[in-house]
């Protein structure tokens, strides 16, 4: 049997991008069971006159991919496209290329695209010089990504949150669920890392590894520490580039923390390994959330380190076997000290929550991940078809059983509206005429 | 003569009350000389969006009219077939989905409380109202389902009784000294608890009724050493027999709508054991007037059971008084009350 042939069109390394990591751990496993094409992103539209099967869009929140949503809208197109959304919202990608870049026009396109007349208020106050960061204020409000969906046949999404969030704005849409992959990290000794990082060896260590930005939280690392007893404090490692303006260092000072924090700054990628392999535990928080799964988190738990996260967006969705998660806001300090007491204290559970979090790695692995690439591309470039639009009769009927509308008892997830639909579709597709405007 | 369907939704191959109580009036209806039809669609509930797609099944049904002829009063029955559309529709109501009411996030129900169940139960909820809101009237078959409706739907109905399947031909006979259980071998029956309560009071009981319990039941009767006989599915004539002669008969669900067996025991004379959370039994049982109500522990069912069992001449004055409580309760009145409301004489 032939092999498909693939277009995937990508940031790469040396680019710094999770997208551009992420692709070069699957490239090679993917490679394996179909015949891949690589194309940077800038060269997205010439890609479309070569002749393959079907095109992998890696997109996400990121000005860098604009010239890729660009192809894809392209309605000369003519061959399937899946897209791999890596961030729900995109609303930065358009807001840095066309709005920063004085392409106004097409803001207002993108905008009217993804929200209708919402969107059309919001460029008509960007075109009279009120520019509001709604990206910033309320990204969820104006994600800007359902036209990149109405564009893809399929899109594939890394978490059940970004699912439901795709199938809100198109319930039409194919929509595939494959976990992020975990990439295995290079291996280093306990001992040896630490004593590379002169970190002691007899101290528990956590880290908390990545640029250092508010939404990390890692001044609410610093208070949480401060509340335990000295003797009861793990020793806190923060690898990632910290902004000369950020207070963190004169923070630490303030709550006399010097001997139970260090700062490292930026990290090689060799030396952010070794400083994981160097920890017993990881420390991710994260708020607020663009609906993006995190990589590093992936990773950090597939070389089994006990994970303290957020309790928010994606995080919420990692097995509470090995996460600790913390909720936002009132609390969050002191249910973060006594997590980290505990996982200081307690070299039983910890070593209990490494081994799960490995396993879990360990089902995560590039080749499980390109597997279920190489399903979803095959299902695009047959041309599996999108559910057929509803017959306004059964639209109505399904529009009479509460199906599209917004819940009444404090429900938030649209995504069984978004099942019952398709489903619904699937059953009456070739029974009864299809509206071209859906339901 | 007017043209009635009956409409009821179906689990294959599973048959209980409801399915009984459907086809009751069925002939009930043909008796009084209508002419009348079971409608029924197989019911699957999982996944999840199977059970909107059976109502919207429904929905789209169109019972206007059969072949040419006008039909002119549609009865749903159970969930959902209460979702068809007809401009003369009387709903007597048996079941709601109650893993999405009463059942919802707890051990009896498969939906939990995270928000995508939430939603569904949302999605049960409004089908419900779209479907019992477009009805001429509501009926229900119980006090305790009437109740239901207006807790969590808000939607207000009458209740209307019917009597058990063998109605007019239960008899009371002397006492053999048995305690009688009959239902199907389901948890939340809690046929364990007249087990264990056998086993405490040290009396004979008789368990008719199969199901899926059945085996965990008899390991139950043999560890608890309870002097426990398990007839199985029986015959009319049978449970007929049965019922003449138990001594006292205990009834202890979880929550039952209706319940036919309360009806059954007073209509053989015999008074019932039943609990404080039974639900529908406790609509008719009088507590040390036609019955007992007692916490749902097995002592305190022990204890009611022996009593009544060791004193024949209390449990026939009770029995006759619960006899005088449902012996009232007739198919004609059923049927005069569903015709009335769907304006037919």
């Amino acid at each position: 049997m032939k092999r498909l042939s693939v277009a995937l069109v990508s940031l790469m390394p040396p680019v710094r991008s999770g997208i551009a990591d992420y692709t070069a751990d699957l490239l090679p496993a993917l490679g394996a069971l179909v015949d891949v094409t690589l194309y940077a992103p800038a060269k997205a539209s010439a890609s479309l006159r070569a002749a393959h099967d079907v095109w992998l869009f890696q997109i996400g929140n990121d000005p860098l991919h604009a010239p890729s949503i660009e192809a894809l809208r392209d309605r000369a197109r003519g061959k399937p496209a899946v897209v791999v959304l890596h961030d729900f919202v995109l609303h930065h990608l358009f807001a840095a290329a066309y709005l920063g870049g004085g392409r106004l026009d097409d803001y207002e396109r993108e905008l009217i695209r993804s929200h209708g007349d919402r969107g059309r208020d919001l460029a008509r106050r960007a075109r009279s010089g009120l520019v509001t960061p709604v990206w910033d204020d309320s990204p969820w409000d104006y994600p800007l990504s359902a036209g990149v969906i109405r564009d893809a046949d399929a899109v594939v999404v890394h978490s059940r949150l970004a699912r439901g969030a795709v199938l809100r704005e198109e319930p039409l849409t194919h929509v595939v669920e494959i976990p992020l992959l975990v990439a295995p990290a290079p291996w280093t000794p306990r001992d040896v890392a630490r004593r590379a990082l002169s970190l002691p060896l007899d101290r528990t260590v956590a880290v908390t590894l990545g640029l250092v930005t508010p939404a990390k939280r890692v001044a609410k690392i610093l208070d949480a520490l401060a509340l335990l007893p000295k003797e009861m404090r793990p020793l806190l490692f923060v690898g990632g580039e910290v902004a000369p303006e950020d207070p963190l260092r004169a923070r630490v000072a303030d709550l006399g923390l010097e001997d139970d924090v260090v700062i490292a700054g930026y990290l090689s990628d060799e030396d952010f390994w070794r400083a994981a392999r160097a920890a017993d535990i990881s420390i991710n928080l994260r708020h607020p959330t663009m609906g993006e799964t995190s990589a590093a988190v992936c990773r950090l738990a597939g070389i089994g380190l006990p994970i303290i996260v957020s309790d928010v967006g994606w995080f919420r969705e990692l097995p509470d076997s090995f996460t600790a998660k913390i909720p936002v806001g009132e609390g969050e300090t002191e249910r973060l000290a006594e997590e980290l007491s505990r996982l200081a204290s307690d070299e039983s559970e910890r070593l209990t929550r490494a081994a799960l979090a490995r396993a879990w790695g360990e089902e995560r692995r590039p080749g499980q991940v390109a597997k279920a690439y190489a399903q979803v591309l095959q299902d695009a470039a047959l041309g599996l078809p999108r559910p057929l639009a509803l017959s306004g009769a059964i639209a109505s009927e399904l529009f009479a059983l509460g199906v599209g509308r917004t819940g009444h008892l404090g429900a938030t997830s649209r995504e069984p509206d978004a099942r019952l639909v398709i489903e619904t579709a699937r059953l009456a597709a070739g029974l009864l005429p299809a509206r071209p405007d859906g339901p | 003569m007017a043209r009635i369907l009956v409409a009821n939704a179906q689990v294959p191959f599973a048959s209980g009350g409801a399915e009984r109580h459907a086809a009751g009036l069925v002939r009930e209806l043909r008796a009084a000389g209508h002419e009348t039809e079971l409608i029924q669609l197989p019911f699957k509930w999982y996944p999840r969006d199977r059970i909107l797609t059976s109502a919207l099944a429904w929905r789209l049904l169109d019972v206007s009219e059969a072949d040419g002829k006008k039909v002119d009063l549609v009865i749903p029955m159970k969930f959902p077939s209460y979702l068809v559309k007809h401009e003369n529709k009387v709903v007597w109501l048996v079941h709601q989905f109650r893993q999405a009411y009463d059942r919802f996030g707890t051990k009896d129900s498969d939906f939990d409380s995270g928000p995508e169940d939430t939603r569904w139960r949302e999605l049960i909820v409004q089908t419900d109202a779209t479907g019992l809101l477009d009805a001429k009237k509501i009926f229900t078959n119980a006090e305790n389902t009437t109740g239901r409706l207006a807790r969590f739907n808000g939607i207000r109905a009458e209740t209307l009784y019917h009597p058990p399947p063998l109605a007019g031909r239960y008899r009371g006979e002397d006492s053999r000294g048995y305690a009688l259980v009959v239902g199907r071998l389901d948890p939340w029956k809690r046929i364990d608890l007249a087990i264990e309560a056998a086993a405490a009071g040290k009396f004979p009981l008789v368990v008719a009724g199969a199901g899926p319990d059945a085996d965990r039941l008899s390991s139950l009767a043999a560890r608890t050493k309870a002097n426990v006989t398990f007839r199985g599915a029986v015959s009319d004539d049978v449970l007929l027999d049965l019922y003449a002669h138990a001594g006292a008969v205990v009834f202890t669900p979880l929550d039952e709508d209706y319940g036919y067996v309360a009806l059954e025991a007073f209509l053989s004379r015999k008074p019932v054991v039943t609990c404080t959370d039974s639900g529908g039994p406790l609509e008719f049982v009088i507590d040390g007037e036609s019955g007992r109500i007692v916490p749902p522990e097995a002592e305190a069912i022990a204890q009611a059971t022996c009593e009544l069992l060791g004193d024949a001449a209390r449990a026939k004055r009770l029995g006759d008084a619960g006899f005088s409580r449902v012996a009232g309760i007739s198919w004609s009145d059923v049927v005069n009350a569903l015709l009335r409301a769907g304006g037919i004489s």
